[in-house]
C-alpha cells in the first residue's frame, strides 16, 4: 500500500508541476518594476518589501501628497509612498479580487464581489506570491491603487450600513422601523450589492482620455488617462475613484427596495438623471462628490485627475480655499440653490451649465449636514458620516422605489404611482422625476424621522431639531417644500386599495403631512407657476426650432447611445428631410425649445418641459379644456362638454396598474378642416380621413401620435434656470464671445411624419413646472399637502403651455 | 489502512446504489407528473368555453399555470393576478432573428465607426394586465472612437424593437453634444 501511496504522490506532484508550468505560460506573471528616470528617491516599493496578501497604495492623490498642484509626472511616484503608512492588506487571491461579506458572518457572501483589471477584455494581473508591491510609476500600480481604494471605501460602507441596518432591525415593528425604507430582506436578497453573483469590475488603465465613468449595465468603473499627459492615470487619484464608486453605491441605494422584492421581480432600475443636464444628474454628481469626503474627510477632491491639467477639480465645503471670497459657511453665504448653479470655482468669471458644477450645491449641503449632525448630536465625525449615509440611503431607497410602497409600512402608491414597474418607471423618468424639491423633501423627512424629533426610539441621535434642520436646508436655498409629506402620495383608499370616495379620503391626504415652519424660509424663494409663460415681448417667437441635418444627426446619435432613444423607421435613417430652415417640415426630426419667460422678480430653476402623454382627453376623444390652458375654447372647436365627468380626475390607475394608459393621450393634437369650420382632434381622426394611409404608416404603434410625436427619452427638456423678468436664452451663461451654449437637453424633440401634408396645423399641450414652484407640488385644497401621484397625469400641478404651428415644406 | 480501504469501497458501493435508486425514482416521478399534466390538459380542453376556441389567426392565449417546463422565460409582472384570471393573451411570438433585427434597428443612421455589441442576459415574459409580451433583456454597448456607452434594454422577442432602456452610463466627462443653433419658429410656421 505504501508503494501505491508513493505512486499516487508522484503522479500528484507531476500533475501539479505540469499545471504550474501551463499556468505560468498562459497568464501574465508579476513583472519586475520598470526602471525609469526619476527626479529623486529610489524604487523601493518592491515585492520583497511586503508580506504576502499586502501591498502599498497612495494615501491620497499626488497633488495632495506632494503639496504641489503642478506635480510633474516625470517625478518618481515611489517617493510619494510611505513604506510603513501605506502598507495595507489587499487580497489573499493571486489576482486583484475579493469577496464581500457585509455582515462578516459568512451568511450573505458575494464570492467574486469586486476586482481590478487593466482594461475591458484584458486578463488580470496575476501575482503568485500575492505580494502586491509595484513600481508606483507603472500601470500595475494603478491597478493595485484602484483596487485598494475600492476595498477601503467598500469596507467602510459595508461596516456603516451593516451597523445602521442592524440597529434598525432591533427596533419593534410598531416604531420608527415602519417608516424605514429598509427591511430584513436587505441582506437576504443581496440588496446591499448589484446582485448575489455580480462582480463590480474596475478598468484601471481604461483606454479613454480625460474621462472616468460608471457603467451600471456592465457593472464597471473605468478610469482613463489625461489627454495632455498620458503618464497621468486617473487611477492614481483615490478621490476620483471614491466619486465613481459613489455613483455605483447611489445605484444600489436607489434600488434597494426594488431588489428587496426578490431577484427579477422589478425588471428595471431607477436612476438619477436621464438627460445630459437635468436635476437628477446634478444630484447624482453631488452625492458622488460627497463620497470623497465620506472616505477621507477632506474639503476638495480630484486635484490630480481633474485638477492637474484639466482645471476641473471641485471643492466640497465652503471653507475650502478654492472658493471665491463671497462664499463662506455663514447661513447667508452658503453655496445656495439656484444662485450657484453655473458656478465653476476654477473660473468663477466664466459661469458654465454642467451637472458636475451644479452638483456642488448638493455635495456642500451633504458635508454641512454631516458636520451639523456631528455637532448637534455630539457624535464623532465617523458616526456622523454613517448617520448621513443612512439618511441618504433611506431617502434614495424611497425615491427610487418602483414597487410604489416607499417604506416598510408603505402601501401601494405611497410613491411612484402604482406597483406596476412599467408605470412606476415612467413616473420616475418623466412625470414626477427626482428634482431638487423632491430630493430635499425626502432627505428632510428622513432626517426628521431618524435624527430629529420624529425619532423617539432610534438612539443614534434624537436631538436634531426641526427648526435647525429647516434652517440648514434654507441656507442652501432648498427649503422648497411646505410639508414633509409624511403621509405619502397614494391616491388609493387605505382599506380597499381601490378608488377613494373622494380625493380627501385618499391615503396621501389622510393624516398629518407635517408643515414646515414658514418663518424658517428666509433664503429660499418659491414662485407661482403663473409666472412662467411664453415670452410676451412683441415679435418674440414662441419657440426656437432646431432642424439642421448635421446637428440633428449628432443629437439622434447621442440620444440613441446615451438614452436609448430609437427614432421611427418612418423617418429617413440619415435624416435626409432635415433642411435646417427653422421650420417644421414633413419627415424631419426637430428640436423645439420653448421661448419661456419668467415674469416674477425671482429666478425660477429646474424648469422641466414635458411632452409625454397625459390625461387631457375625455372618454369620447374630445379635448378637456379644464386643464389650465382653456383649450379648446368651445365644443365646436373640439372641446369636451362643460363638466364632463371624464375630464375630472378619478383614479386612472387601479391598484394593479393594469392597462392604465387608455387615459393618457399624446401631447400634440391636430386641426381638422370640416366644411365651414375647423376643429381640434386627436391624430387618429386625421388618419381615418386620409385615404390610402393605414396605422402601419404611423410613426409608432399609437395612431393618436401617427404624424407628430415626441419619442420617449427625448420627451422631457430641462432648463437650469430662468432669471426674473427675463426669457430663457437671456438667462443662459454666456461664453467669452457673448454667445450662449444651447444644449440638446433644453429642447424636447419631435418626429414629423413624411406623410403629413404641408399646411397641417398642430397644437402641442406641453406641461411645464420648476423646482422652486409654489403651486406645482403643494395642493392648496389640502393644506399644501403634496399632490397625489396620479395628479401628475393631469394639468393641475403644471403650467400648460400650448405651442401651435403649421407644418410647411 | 486495510480498514480504510474497505470503508472507502463500501462508501462507493452505497453511493452507486443510491444513485441508481434515485434515478429510478426520478423517472417514475417524471412519468407521473407528465400523466397528471396530460390528464389536466384533456380536462381543461373539455371544459374550455367555446368562446375561447379561437381560430389560428386570433392571438394565442396561454395558461400561465401550466407553463411548459422546458420554457426558460422568466415571468415578470403581476403574475398572481393573472393566474387568478386564468388566461392571458400573448401579444407576440419569439423569432430567432430578434437579435439581428435589433442590431439593424440600432444601426440605422449610426456612424460607421461605432461598433455595436449586444449581449443577451435573459428571456422574459412581461405581463401587464391580461396581456403578455415575450421579451429579451440585453446589454447594448456602443464602442465609438473616443467614448463608450452602454445600457440595458428590454427588446420585443419578435420584432427586435426596443421596449425600454435603463442603466445608462454615467460619465465624468459628460461630453455634452455640440451646441445647437436654432432658429425662431417663423410666422409661417405659426398659425
Amino acid at each position: 500500500m505504501k508503494k501505491l501511496e508513493r505512486i499516487a504522490l508522484k503522479h500528484l506532484t507531476a500533475i501539479l508541476a505540469v499545471s504550474v508550468f501551463i499556468l505560468s505560460g498562459c497568464v501574465p506573471t508579476t513583472s519586475s518594476p520598470k526602471k525609469r528616470s526619476s527626479s529623486g528617491g529610489s524604487t523601493t516599493n518592491s515585492a520583497a518589501s511586503v508580506p504576502a496578501t499586502k501591498g502599498r497604495i497612495f494615501l491620497d492623490n499626488p497633488v495632495e501628497l506632494s503639496g504641489n498642484a503642478e506635480y510633474p509626472t516625470e517625478n518618481n511616484f515611489n517617493t510619494l509612498l510611505n513604506l510603513t503608512r501605506d502598507l495595507v492588506y489587499l487580497t489573499d487571491a493571486q489576482t486583484l479580487t475579493n469577496p464581500c461579506d457585509p455582515l462578516g458572518s459568512g451568511l450573505y457572501v458575494v464570492t467574486t464581489c469586486y476586482n481590478a483589471l487593466p482594461d475591458r477584455l484584458q486578463p488580470p494581473l496575476v501575482n503568485n506570491t500575492k505580494k502586491w508591491a509595484y513600481d508606483a510609476n507603472g500601470a500595475e500600480f494603478a491597478q493595485v491603487n484602484a483596487f485598494g481604494h475600492k476595498k477601503k471605501m467598500l469596507d467602510q460602507w459595508f461596516s456603516d450600513q451593516s451597523s445602521y441596518v442592524s440597529a434598525y432591525s432591533l427596533l419593534p415593528d410598531t416604531s420608527l422601523k415602519k417608516d424605514s425604507s429598509l427591511t430584513e430582506q436587505y441582506f437576504s436578497n443581496y440588496s446591499f450589492w448589484f446582485g448575489s453573483a455580480t462582480t463590480l469590475v474596475t478598468w484601471a488603465n481604461c483606454d479613454f482620455s480625460d474621462n472616468a465613468f460608471f457603467s451600471p449595465a456592465e457593472t464597471a468603473l473605468c478610469f482613463g488617462r489625461d489627454s495632455i499627459d498620458s503618464k497621468l492615470w486617473f487611477a492614481q487619484d483615490p478621490t476620483i475613484m471614491y466619486h465613481e464608486l459613489g455613483h455605483g453605491l447611489t445605484k444600489i441605494m436607489l434600488n434597494t427596495r426594488n431588489k428587496m422584492e426578490g431577484a427579477g421581480v422589478i425588471p428595471y432600475s431607477s436612476a438619477l438623471g436621464y438627460r445630459s443636464y437635468d436635476e437628477g444628474g446634478m444630484i447624482s454628481e453631488g452625492i458622488a462628490d460627497w463620497f470623497s469626503f465620506y472616505v477621507n474627510g477632506r474639503s476638495h477632491f480630484a486635484e490630480w485627475a481633474l485638477g492637474r491639467y484639466l482645471k476641473q477639480s471641485r471643492p466640497l465645503r465652503e471653507s475650502d480655499a478654492s472658493h471665491t471670497a463671497a462664499v463662506s459657511e455663514a447661513d447667508d453665504s452658503r453655496l445656495a440653490y439656484p444662485d450657484f448653479l453655473f458656478y465653476d470655482p476654477n473660473f468663477p468669471e466664466s459661469p458654465f451649465e454642467d451637472i458636475h458644477y451644479a452638483g456642488q450645491i448638493v455635495s456642500h449641503f451633504l458635508v454641512a449636514l454631516t458636520e451639523d449632525l456631528k455637532q448637534e448630536c455630539s457624535i464623532s465625525e465617523s458616526a456622523a458620516k454613517k448617520l448621513t449615509a443612512g439618511i441618504l440611503h433611506e431617502a434614495l431607497a424611497e425615491l427610487g422605489d418602483l414597487t410604489s410602497k416607499g417604506t416598510k409600512a408603505g402601501k401601494k402608491g405611497y410613491i411612484n404611482l402604482v406597483d406596476n414597474s412599467d408605470w412606476a418607471y415612467e413616473w420616475l423618468r418623466a412625470y414626477n422625476p427626482i428634482n431638487m424639491r423632491k430630493f430635499a423633501q425626502a432627505m428632510a423627512r428622513k432626517t426628521y424621522q431618524i435624527a430629529g424629533p420624529g425619532n423617539v426610539t432610534f438612539t443614534q441621535c434624537t436631538s436634531y431639531s426641526k427648526d435647525r434642520l429647516e434652517r440648514l436646508w434654507d441656507s442652501y436655498g432648498m427649503l422648497l417644500f411646505k410639508t414633509y409629506n409624511l403621509n405619502g402620495s397614494s391616491h388609493f383608499d387605505p382599506g380597499t386599495l381601490g378608488a377613494p370616495a373622494s380625493p380627501a379620503a385618499a391615503m396621501g391626504h389622510i393624516g398629518s403631512a407635517l408643515a414646515v415652519s414658514a418663518a424658517n424660509r428666509l433664503r429660499t424663494v418659491l414662485v407661482d407657476k403663473s409666472s412662467v409663460k411664453m415670452d410676451p415681448t412683441v415679435g418674440a417667437p414662441p419657440a426656437f426650432v432646431f432642424d439642421d441635418r448635421a446637428q440633428l444627426r449628432a443629437v439622434a446619435n447621442n440620444l440613441r447611445q446615451t438614452n436609448g432613444v430609437i427614432l421611427s423607421e418612418q423617418l429617413d435613417a440619415d435624416l435626409g428631410f432635415n433642411n435646417g430652415n427653422g421650420r417644421i417640415s414633413p419627415g424631419e426630426f426637430v428640436g423645439i425649445a420653448l421661448n419661456l419667460y419668467n415674469s416674477s422678480n425671482s429666478t425660477i430653476s429646474g424648469v422641466q418641459i414635458i411632452a409625454s402623454d397625459w390625461q387631457h382627453v375625455n372618454n369620447d376623444g374630445k379635448l378637456c379644456n379644464n386643464q389650465g390652458d382653456s383649450f379648446p375654447a368651445s365644443e365646436a372647436e373640439g372641446a369636451a362638454p362643460a363638466g364632463d365627468a371624464s375630464c375630472n380626475l378619478s383614479p386612472i390607475f387601479d391598484a394593479a396598474g393594469s392597462n392604465p394608459n387608455s387615459n393618457l393621450d399624446p401631447v400634440c393634437v391636430v386641426q381638422l378642416n370640416e366644411e365651414n369650420a375647423t376643429r381640434w382632434a386627436q391624430q387618429d381622426e386625421l388618419l381615418a380621413s386620409m385615404d390610402g394611409l393605414t396605422e402601419n404608416d404611423c410613426l409608432g404603434d399609437d395612431p393618436k401620435s401617427c404624424f407628430l410625436r415626441s419619442p420617449k427619452g427625448a420627451d422631457v427638456g430641462w432648463m437650469s434656470s430662468i432669471d426674473g423678468q427675463k426669457n430663457w436664452s437671456d438667462s443662459l451663461p454666456k461664453d467669452a464671445n457673448g454667445s450662449v451654449n444651447i444644449g440638446g437637453h433644453q429642447a424636447v424633440f419631435f418626429e414629423v411624419s413624411p406623410w403629413i401634408s404641408p399646411g397641417t396645423t398642430f397644437l402641442c399641450r406641453l406641461r411645464v413646472r420648476f423646482s422652486n414652484c409654489n403651486d406645482c407640488y403643494h395642493d392648496a385644497n389640502y393644506s399644501n399637502d403634496d399632490f397625489l401621484d396620479n395628479d401628475y397625469a393631469m394639468g393641475k400641478p403644471f403650467k400648460v403651455i400650448d405651442l401651435q404651428f403649421t407644418v410647411v415644406d | 489502512m486495510k480498514k480504510a480501504i474497505g470503508f472507502t469501497i463500501l462508501i462507493i458501493f452505497v453511493g452507486v446504489g443510491l444513485y441508481f435508486y434515485q434515478k429510478n425514482e426520478s423517472s417514475l416521478a417524471l412519468n407521473d407528473r407528465a400523466l397528471n399534466l396530460r390528464n389536466a390538459s384533456i380536462a381543461h380542453t373539455q371544459n374550455m368555453p367555446s368562446s375561447l376556441r379561437k381560430p389560428a389567426s386570433v392571438e394565442p392565449t396561454t395558461d400561465v399555470t401550466k407553463k411548459d417546463s422546458s420554457q426558460k422565460r422568466q415571468w415578470i409582472g403581476a403574475k398572481d393576478d393573472i393566474i387568478q384570471s386564468g388566461k392571458i393573451a400573448m401579444k407576440n411570438k419569439p423569432d430567432n432573428n430578434w437579435h439581428d433585427k435589433l442590431v439593424s434597428i440600432l444601426s440605422r443612421g449610426i456612424n460607421s465607426k461605432t461598433k455595436i455589441e449586444v449581449n443577451h442576459e435573459k428571456s422574459v415574459v412581461l405581463v401587464n394586465g391580461n396581456d403578455a409580451v415575450n421579451a429579451e433583456q440585453v446589454v447594448v454597448i456602443f464602442n465609438a472612437d473616443k467614448e463608450r456607452n452602454s445600457y440595458r434594454a428590454m427588446v420585443n422577442s419578435q420584432t427586435g424593437k426596443v421596449i425600454r432602456t435603463w442603466d445608462h452610463t454615467i460619465h465624468e466627462n459628460t461630453r455634452m453634444p455640440a451646441s445647437l443653433s436654432g432658429l425662431p419658429l417663423t410666422l409661417e410656421s405659426q398659425d
